[in-house]
């Protein structure tokens, strides 16, 4: 008898203390159901050494970036220490104005100095990956028209002086501080050099991995299929860089063997080598500005 | 208390107390459906946080916090997703979470705990009421003790608190090369409305 009237008290106990015990978080964390949400963030900035990122600028804030490639650093490639390592030259600068006219679609101008390049630009996001991965991966579309405004006898009609450039770019964030970036690029040159070609297919392939919350560890390589040697061979462009994110300044240091800035330059152009010393110290700075549309008043 | 009142049957032999056991878990059953509607959630909630710092004042909106509160145990909880933050600026929206929390490693920040039982929190009218528990931000879990106002009202709960959290204790660090100007200690304000909960709409 005693014995069921302990059973009885030890079921209504274990009951109330069951009931009591019930993990109001763990309720509160399975009611909640998993989030979709896009992944921030995957890049600090739309591009990274040379190539260009899946990022692109927010709606109404101006990307203004400013660009400096310095000389080759190598002896045998026209540096050393007699000018500074190249810091004396100025192989190439751009200046862009990149403008997010909605958080998916980026327009830009730009002004590069090394083939004389006024650059009119566009950028998509078609897909952003998800926190849950049923988006696996990011993907965006790059184009691009450069006009070049130099003086030459090249070109003879005003056609001759367009180049383009598209993307298609594939990025995926593997952990919160390692993502990789895969564009195929397609260029075509209205004017090219007897022996050259004016189509030309080109694969590159980034990463950026995050070493502190700010700052980042960037590389990446591109190569040009089929180049034909012109004057100098052709060689596929590495970069390696530090990324440093301030709050609204996003600077960049590397190193680049490029020979310019803008993708319809350096894609078919690059005749320095890394191994002769052709490579050159760069760096860029990119300030964010919100411009136009008032700031989101949280909470209305 | 039901236990008591079965004991007289204890010496009329097996059949009549097994009546009685069965009399029992139906009630138990049915006091624990009692007990059930002593659970009350969220229905409306808004999580706001204040940095004030010489440059400039930041200010973040989460109008999606989740909590639950047992008015028999007195358990109270509360989960709020980090991506939910509002910020005026997006970029500094993405900072907070890529830089600063961390969300995609750290999702939530949680606080559980009992609300102490030196006031009633059954009947209607407002009272001062302090919780114990252990909140969690970025990762880190700490013992804290918030202070807050509740007001009952029929069948509906609002609770405010406002409370102080040092970042330096939760693992958040702000670089010394940076624009934005982020105070030490942040203030957060805390106001929930609460309604009895049911399975079906249990969290927003």
């Amino acid at each position: 008898m005693k014995n069921i009237t302990t059973l009885i008290l030890f079921f209504f106990v274990s009951c109330g203390v069951g009931f009591a015990q019930e993990d109001l978080l763990k309720m509160l964390e399975t009611g909640s159901p998993v989030k979709r949400e896009p992944v921030l963030a995957m890049f600090k900035t739309n591009k990274l050494i040379n190539i260009h990122t899946n990022e692109t600028v927010r709606k109404n804030n101006l990307d203004v970036r400013i660009s400096h490639l310095f000389g080759n650093m190598g002896q045998e490639s026209g540096g050393g220490i007699h000018n500074l390592y190249g810091i004396d030259q100025s192989a190439d600068i751009r200046i862009g104005f990149h403008y997010g006219i909605t958080d998916h679609l980026m327009i830009g101008v730009s002004r590069a100095k090394r083939n004389e390049d006024l650059e009119g630009l566009i950028k998509y996001k078609i897909l952003n990956q998800t926190t849950d991965n049923a988006v696996p991966v990011s993907i965006s579309a790059f184009t691009n028209i450069a006009y070049s405004i130099k003086e030459s006898s090249d070109f003879i009609t005003n056609t001759y002086r367009f180049s383009y450039c598209s993307q298609l770019i594939f990025a995926r964030k593997f952990t919160s501080r390692f993502s990789v970036v895969v564009l195929p690029t397609f260029i075509h040159r209205n004017f090219v050099s007897a022996d050259d070609e004016n189509n030309t297919f080109s694969l590159s392939g980034g990463f950026r991995l995050k070493f502190t919350p700010s700052a980042s560890v960037i590389v990446d390589y591109s190569h040009t299929f089929g180049r034909p040697d012109l004057v100098l061979p052709h060689y596929d462009v590495v970069g390696v860089g530090i990324e440093v994110e301030t709050g609204g300044h996003v600077f960049t240091v590397m190193f680049s063997n490029a020979s310019g800035i803008l993708e319809n330059d350096y894609l078919v152009n690059t005749m320095d080598s890394w191994s002769k010393g052709g490579f050159k110290l760069s760096f860029n700075i990119s300030r964010m500005f919100k411009i136009g549309g008032a700031d989101a008043e949280p909470g209305k | 208390m039901i236990i008591f009142k079965l004991k007289p049957g204890y010496n009329k032999g097996i059949p009549k107390n097994n009546e009685k056991t069965l009399l029992l878990i139906i009630f138990i059953c049915f006091s624990r459906g009692v007990f059930a509607q002593e659970l009350f959630s969220v229905s409306k909630g808004l999580v706001t946080f204040y940095s004030h710092a010489p440059i400039e004042d930041i200010t973040a909106e989460n109008k999606q916090p989740g909590s639950m509160i047992n008015m028999t145990t007195r358990d109270i909880a509360v989960i709020i997703p980090i991506r939910n933050f509002k910020f005026a600026k997006e970029l500094m929206q993405e900072h907070f979470n890529e830089k600063y929390m961390e969300s995609e490693k750290y999702p939530m920040a949680s606080f559980k705990g009992i609300i102490t039982d030196d006031v009633d929190i059954s009947k209607d009218g407002e009272v001062q009421a302090t919780a114990k528990g252990i909140i969690s931000i970025h990762g880190v879990e700490k013992e804290m003790t918030l202070t807050g106002t509740m007001k009952r009202t029929g069948n509906s709960i609002s609770l405010i608190s406002d409370f102080k959290i040092a970042i330096k204790d939760f693992n958040i660090t702000v670089p010394k090369l940076l624009f934005e100007n982020i105070a030490e200690v942040i203030d957060v304000h805390v106001a929930l409305d609460y309604k009895p909960f049911q399975k079906s709409n249990s969290t927003k």
